[in-house]
């Protein structure tokens, strides 16, 4: 980072409509004490080189890993790419004898323990925010929806409030903090919440407008770019996307992808069929039903922005589902699609998973371990040593 | 009559019955105790101001306590200490065998590689030495198998004590634990070559190992089956879950002593099925190391008291040769594989760095040898009880600043 200050948005790069692109923060776990392990460096080190779509960076602290597809035309593009990389890092992992997970949280880190990654970036946010910086030890999906133009990105972004909440609970696998059962699906987003510029991005529909607000906020010196906003939706213009943040890392990359498809059905049909036109006052109910979502999941209740009626948000989610159902078709993603809504019918997500892991095992460890093997993609492992 | 009785004829006839006679007579026990205590002390000492782990304080303050007691607080109660010691060393080593991930040896085969290496370097190299010393080949191949593995108690003290956790510090757990088991199987096998017990029987030279190898895992199946069916009812992470495990790793010492097996071989592999014979994951009890805290500091206060002021100098430069030579060994074979084993040639050298402690058991073999075979206390003798005595000061020290430099400290 320079501290030459850029007072101009970078120019939004023009990408194809729909198109997607999915990070995933990950969790690196000792394979001795299934606590996280600050092996970031160890495992890019083995990672430098080898063949892989996509690109696998540093986090906040060396606990943590990222990794991201290229741009994917459809669900099972990334499907693929997430595949491909997730056993590259696997088998990387395996070399190390580390292991990799999924969800939101780590069910019993403590984050006094955490370090922060060694780069210059990272100290310097680790300065601004104390001991938050470290409290951010969670991981996240985020996912990259490609826009033609920056205009219709702002009236996106804004049309998709409304299905935030669908998101979280699809992908909430967060309940365990520091040990304990917070009771919330996704607890994870309410580490979000204590940065003070988190939330939702301002109502502005056009991007001269977005431009102007966001030179005052860096007159302010606020922020210096537009990494300083964790906005739960935010335009990405670098990569001409909108970037969705709400999403808890799955708790395997096939649940990524689906909620990725998801989401890729969800602006197609919001952009070709324009149900609903963004209203600032569709903000009034976003933070209840956002909060609905992280405490519940599908049994939380949706307020339908502009209107008083509640509905559970598994159904809204169903509902939903029909309703995108030919767009989906259309992208290739109905086997996403089924098998998301197999799984909302059933009501389940991670946090139910692993909810009921920790039930029948009674340790967090072993939670852990089988988190671990989940995300590996071998649920059903051999144990170490047969033959004694 | 009465009077009789306050006749102060001898300063050893008590005043009354029921006083002490004077002056006290006090038993070893307490001097051992207090011993113990100045350790702790030390320790704490050594930690706030020098930064440096506890364990290192321990054998100065044995050498110490040998010059000004003499080594007899030791002779004087050789069966109960040597209890004490084997259950500080068993609980050790069962912790450490369960630090052993066998399925990371099979997803990487460098590591078993590296593992092959370091020690059949040392051997090679110790061997070379004592070979060029003069030393007939069977004592000099006892020794080089005694040099081949690193001080497990070293190792687990002072990475469980600086709280360590990453790349060196893992490796260096599993290569203990490896190093530890072929080195006490080829010192079995030495030892038997040495006696001639084999006498061309090569029936009986190849049964020996397969018995050590073979009984010493049945009774580290035996235990860990305990331990895992046990977990099923109770919550070992509890305090006084570690009372019961505690006694059941009593239990085995007895059978393993029973069964004239070595406790070294026994409680690692026990350490080693516990971990891997299950898939659910293991984590050591939280309370049980302390419970063997005492016997811990009690286990290096007594290597110290083996220590003499004389064994550090007469070695002289051979034993830094012999030193150097074993840790330059130990040193290449780790870098030979640092990268296809997935470490950075930095985590490499102090890898290699960090496995230099010598096994305490090395003086006790030494002088061993020496009642054997005089005509070696003038030639190999003081040189391996000095380099002995060297690492057994030098070694903690060389293992917390090799994991310091590694970033892997977390205190």
């Amino acid at each position: 980072m320079n501290n030459e200050i850029d007072n101009n948005l970078p120019d939004f790069s023009k990408s194809e409509a729909l198109t997607l692109g999915i990070e995933l923060e990950l969790q690196i776990v000792g394979g001795q004490d299934y606590d996280l392990i600050g092996a970031a460096p160890d495992l890019l080190r083995e990672m430098a080189g080898r063949e892989h779509p996509g690109d696998v960076k540093p986090e906040i602290t060396d606990s943590m890993i990222e990794l991201s597809t290229g741009i994917c035309r459809d669900y099972q593009d990334a499907l693929g790419q997430l595949r491909s990389i997730r056993n590259q890092l696997v088998h990387q992992a395996d070399r190390l004898g580390i292991l990799l997970s999924g969800g939101g949280t780590h069910p019993f880190q403590h984050w006094g323990k955490q370090a922060i990654f060694d780069a210059p970036r990272f100290h310097q946010l680790s300065q601004l925010y104390g001991y938050l910086a470290k409290q951010f030890t969670i991981f996240g999906q985020h996912v990259h929806i490609g826009c033609t133009c920056p205009d219709r990105a702002l009236w996106l972004l804004h049309a998709f409030n409304r299905y935030i909440p669908h998101l979280i609970a699809l992908s909430a696998a967060s309940p365990f903090v520091q040990g304990i059962d917070t009771g919330f699906q996704s607890a994870r987003l309410n580490s979000v919440f204590a940065f003070p510029l988190s939330g939702r991005a301002p109502f502005v529909l056009s991007w001269d407008e977005f431009n102007a607000y966001y030179r005052k906020m860096i007159a302010t010196g606020v922020v210096k770019s537009m990494k300083d906003f964790y906005w739960d939706i935010r335009p990405k213009p670098e990569f001409g996307t909108i970037e969705l943040r709400v999403m808890d890392t799955p708790r395997t990359v096939e649940r990524a992808a689906q909620i990725a498809a998801y989401a890729q059905a969800v602006a197609r049909y919001l952009l070709e069929e324009k149900p609903t036109e963004p209203r600032e006052d569709d903000y009034l109910v976003y933070t209840f039903n956002r909060f609905q979502a992280c405490r519940f999941g599908y049994d939380g209740t949706l307020v339908v922005p502009g209107t008083a009626e509640q509905r559970n948000i598994g159904d809204d989610i169903i509902r939903t589902m029909a309703a995108i159902e030919m767009h989906a078709y259309d992208l290739g993603a109905t086997e996403a699609l089924n098998l998301l809504r197999t799984e909302v019918l059933q009501a389940r997500n991670g946090a139910g998973e692993i909810r009921q892991t920790y039930a029948s095992e009674g340790s967090l460890e072993e939670l852990v371990r089988q988190s671990c093997e989940l995300w590996a993609g071998r649920a059903w492992v051999e144990p170490g040593w047969r033959w004694v | 009559m009465i009077p009789d009785a306050f006749n102060m004829s001898s300063i050893n006839e008590p005043l009354a019955f029921f006083l002490p006679a004077w002056p006290l007579v006090l038993s070893s026990p307490l001097w051992i105790a207090l011993a113990v205590a100045l350790a702790a002390l030390a320790g704490e000492w050594v930690r706030r101001y020098l930064g440096l782990p506890r364990i290192t304080a321990y054998p100065m303050v044995g050498m110490l306590v040998a010059t000004v007691a003499g080594d007899r607080l030791v002779a004087e109660h050789d069966e109960w200490l040597r209890w004490g010691l084997n259950v500080a060393l068993a609980i050790l080593l069962f912790e450490l065998g369960s630090r052993v991930d066998l399925r990371w040896l099979r997803h990487n085969r460098w590591l078993l590689a590296t593992s092959f290496g370091e020690s059949l370097a040392a051997f090679a190299a110790i061997f070379a030495i004592s070979r060029y010393l003069g030393i007939a080949s069977e004592p000099a191949a006892l020794l080089a198998a005694i040099g081949m593995s690193t001080s497990p108690a070293v190792i687990m003290r002072v990475v469980t004590e600086s709280n360590a956790q990453g790349q060196v510090s893992t490796r260096l757990l599993v290569l203990t634990a490896l190093n530890t088991i072929y080195s006490v199987v080829t010192i079995h096998l030495a030892m038997g070559m040495l006696h001639q017990h084999y006498s061309g029987d090569w029936v009986l030279a190849i049964s020996h190992p397969l018995y050590l190898l073979g009984a010493g895992l049945i009774v580290g199946k035996l235990l860990a089956m305990t331990i895992s069916r046990l977990r099923h009812w109770l919550t070992l992470r509890d305090e006084y879950a570690s009372i019961i495990l505690l006694s059941i790793v009593l239990m085995t010492i007895g059978l393993i002593e029973a069964l004239r097996l070595p406790v070294t071989l026994c409680m690692l592999f026990a350490g080693i099925v516990l971990r891997n014979g299950e898939r659910r994951a293991w984590v050591f009890p939280e309370h049980f190391g302390s419970v063997s805290g005492v016997l811990v500091v009690l286990l290096f206060l007594v290597v110290g008291i083996q220590i003499k002021m004389e064994h550090l100098l007469t070695g002289g430069a051979l034993a830094l040769l012999l030193i150097g030579a074993r840790s330059l060994a130990k040193l290449g074979g780790v870098l030979l594989f640092a990268r296809p084993a997935g470490i950075s040639w930095r985590q490499g050298l102090l890898l290699g760095l960090a496995l230099s402690p010598a096994a305490g058991p090395v003086m006790v073999a030494a002088s061993d040898l020496g009642h054997i075979y005089p005509e070696l206390q003038a030639t190999l003798i003081p040189v391996a009880m000095s380099a002995a005595a060297i690492m057994e000061l030098a070694g903690p020290i060389i293992v917390a600043l090799c994991l310091k430099w590694s970033g892997e400290r977390r205190e």
